[in-house]
């Protein structure tokens, strides 16, 4: 019992470390992350970026720091829809369904577990890419009955560069990151 | 119930997400990816920034692009503009090797028409003292030359040589005052001495009172002051001045060019010739050349009044035009209505055109016509007319009924009698007129009056044949006034001839060759 409320002791200290955004920062950043994820790949020299999820990144990172699961799966559900909105080769609601997701785990993670190590958003944010991939590649396979290849080492070379630049995402919102 | 949703909230939330997503790929896929109202807002939405985003691209890719433009852009103009300096002094540098090539030339064409030998030299530096002007060049007793030699340029004298060095010398130039050479002139040879510059002068001194020179006339060397040979251009005259006996000659020297690069030292002297003067150049003016005068006879003038020259040839001009004699005929009869022409206004009355001018008044012109008249075509009358043709009168009128025969003339043979000039005869028009004036037929002295120009009619043109023996003694017909007849009245000319006088009238005959003119012999 003792230790059931030194658990809720801490998860409520937690919850009440729960980091603050200016609202700007919360609609400017998923938006410049959808701009660059749309924009940029039109270049042939840019298409690389279509590989790297800004969106995905940002949902993780808000979802991590809100602490809130509902906010977390509705803010990557809007990033997941709006991305397929922009790409005419996706169906509306792959991107949501499976953004969805990752906000939901990652604000629940984040409500459990000390994000604010490096190594652990290094960590998540392989984690929550393969998961990401895996579950777009079921969503193929399984609803629209694609029958893609789900080439292993590619997405771990991916998953890295994209870890990679999670954690330097990450630090550069934190400094925007208000503490009540 | 309430607490079991608020309990599981999160979870419940979550499903319905994935489930209303789920149903909208269902949907998609069952309306076969056709949801074209999201993605046009979409869209629509993204567009502008979008747009923004690629005009930001251009202006930076442009600015960019025409950075480096602008930065090779003035790299280049930096290379042209050092090409451009090295070419300016490579190009000075092939102008100074010209022009260095151009004086040696220059200086060898003058040495292989100077008789004397020379030593080209370079002039290495100048020494211009307080007083003295020399210049140094790099020939010196290792090259022969020696003190008091002559250096001259192909334009004139330079100096001459005042102190020698192995390998240099110092020459003495015509601008120190101290300079001085025997100098003639090339017309007149005048001849003086020239001296070095003195306040900016150069004179020749020595120069004689009276002996003419001009301005311009050219100085050259005379070879007695046996420094400068003889002929070399020494100066030009500026002016020349009588002062007290003797003349002050200002020149210009020859050879003052500003600083010779390359002089010749005249190490063997030799005379050679003052070049003879130029021709002036013909200032007077040229003109066109007068008409050639024309061989053939102007036409007679029928209006004109006896005596008047039908055909006044202006002074170095051929004879006049009808044209030319109208106007004259006419400006005579203003002159003597005086009237002006060109003056009066609309109405006005013209001068009489018909007046009779007075033979009187053109007397000179009728005693020089008839000398001239042999000129009209009528060659056998040359050469012996003018002796025995007296002036014409002019005639008293005469009655009407004194119809004379017109053909009547003066005999031939009698060189004492000259019939005297008739008055005019009003002719009607159309009228030939005695354009072929007949030559004599008789001896040469025997030449009949001039007689003024009558015209008939066609019709009485045949009395002009009708004539008196030739060789019965003649007298003088009788003054008759001007007649005016009608043309049938005419028809008596010719058949009163025998009973007239003796006189021959003037045939007309053709024109034939000169011949020699007979001796006049009276007849008996």
């Amino acid at each position: 019992m003792a230790y059931e409320n030194e658990g809720l002791i801490a998860a409520e200290a937690r919850r009440a470390r729960r980091a603050q955004f200016s609202i700007w920062l919360m609609l400017a950043t998923p938006a410049l992350a959808l701009l660059i994820q749309v924009y940029l790949p039109l270049f042939h020299t840019l298409q690389f970026v279509a590989r790297i999820e800004l969106p995905l990144l940002v949902t993780i990172y808000f979802g991590l720091m809100r602490r809130s699961q509902i906010r977390g799966l509705t803010l990557g559900m809007l990033m997941g829809l709006t991305q397929d909105c922009f790409a005419r080769d996706y169906m509306l609601g792959m991107n949501g369904i499976c953004k969805t997701l990752v906000g939901y785990f990652a604000a629940s993670i984040g409500m459990q577990f000390d994000v604010e190590s490096a190594v652990v958003r290094l960590m998540l944010c392989s984690i929550f890419y393969l998961f990401h991939q895996f579950v777009y590649w079921v969503l193929q396979r399984s609803l629209l009955g694609q029958a893609v290849t789900f080439d292993i080492l590619t997405e771990l070379f991916w998953t890295v560069i994209n870890a990679l630049l999670g954690v330097v995402l990450f630090a550069l919102l934190d400094r925007f990151r208000k503490r009540e | 119930m309430e607490s079991l949703f608020y309990r599981y909230r999160n979870i419940t939330v979550l499903l319905v997400a994935i489930c209303s997503q789920m149903i909208l790929l269902a949907w998609q896929i069952k309306g076969e990816n056709n949801v074209p109202l999201v993605r046009v807002w979409a869209i629509t939405a993204i567009t502008p920034v979008a747009s923004a985003i690629e005009n930001a691209r251009n202006g930076t890719t442009g600015f960019f692009g025409s950075y480096f433009a602008l930065r090779d852009a003035r790299a280049q103009a930096r290379r042209a503009r050092a090409e451009a300096d090295r070419l300016r002094i490579e190009n000075q540098l092939l102008r100074n090797e010209l022009a260095g090539a151009q004086r040696t030339e220059a200086l060898l064409g003058f040495q292989s028409r100077t008789p004397s030998r020379m030593v080209g030299a370079r002039v290495i530096g100048t020494t211009t003292g307080s007083g003295a002007r020399s210049i140094l060049i790099d020939r010196g007793t290792s090259a022969g030359v020696q003190k008091g030699m002559a250096v001259v340029t192909a334009t004139g004298i330079i100096g001459r040589v005042l102190a020698v060095y192995p390998f240099a010398s110092q020459v003495m130039t015509t601008a120190d005052p101290a300079f001085a050479a025997g100098v003639e002139s090339q017309k007149s040879h005048v001849k003086g001495v020239m001296r070095g510059a003195n306040k900016g002068q150069y004179k020749v001194d020595y120069v004689m009172g009276g002996q003419k020179l001009e301005p311009g006339e050219m100085f050259f060397t005379s070879g007695e002051d046996r420094v400068f040979p003889k002929g070399f251009p020494a100066g030009k005259v500026l002016s020349a001045q009588e002062t007290s006996g003797f003349q002050e000659v200002l020149v210009q020297p020859a050879g003052s060019e500003a600083t010779p690069e390359e002089v010749m030292v005249i190490v063997d002297p030799l005379h050679q010739e003052i070049p003879a003067a130029p021709p002036e150049p013909d200032t007077t003016p040229v003109f066109l050349a007068p008409d050639t005068p024309q061989p053939i006879a102007p036409p007679v003038d029928v209006s004109l009044p006896p005596g008047t020259a039908p055909a006044t040839p202006k002074a170095g001009r051929g004879p006049m035009t009808q044209a030319d004699r109208l106007l004259e005929q006419y400006r005579k009869i203003g002159e003597a209505q005086k009237f002006t022409f060109g003056e009066g206004g609309p109405g006005t009355p013209p001068p009489n055109f018909n007046l009779k001018l007075n033979p009187g008044a053109t007397g000179g012109t009728g005693a020089t016509a008839a000398p001239a008249q042999p000129k009209t075509g009528v060659p056998g009358a040359t050469g012996t007319a003018p002796a025995a043709v007296p002036a014409p009168k002019p005639l008293a009128p005469r009655p009407p009924t004194a119809t004379g025969p017109t053909g009547s003339t003066a005999p031939t043979g009698t060189p004492a009698t000259v019939p005297a000039a008739r008055s005019p005869v009003s002719k009607p028009p159309g009228t030939t007129g005695s354009t072929g004036t007949p030559a004599p037929t008789g001896p040469a002295a025997a030449v009949p009056a001039p007689k003024p120009p009558v015209s008939r009619p066609p019709a009485a043109t045949g009395s002009t044949g009708a004539t008196a023996p030739p060789g019965t003694p003649g007298i003088a017909p009788t003054v008759k006034p001007p007649v005016s007849r009608p043309p049938a009245a005419t028809g008596s000319t010719g058949t009163n001839a025998p009973t007239g006088p003796t006189i021959s009238a003037p045939k007309p005959v053709a024109p034939r060759p000169a011949v020699p003119a007979p001796v006049a012999v009276p007849q008996p």
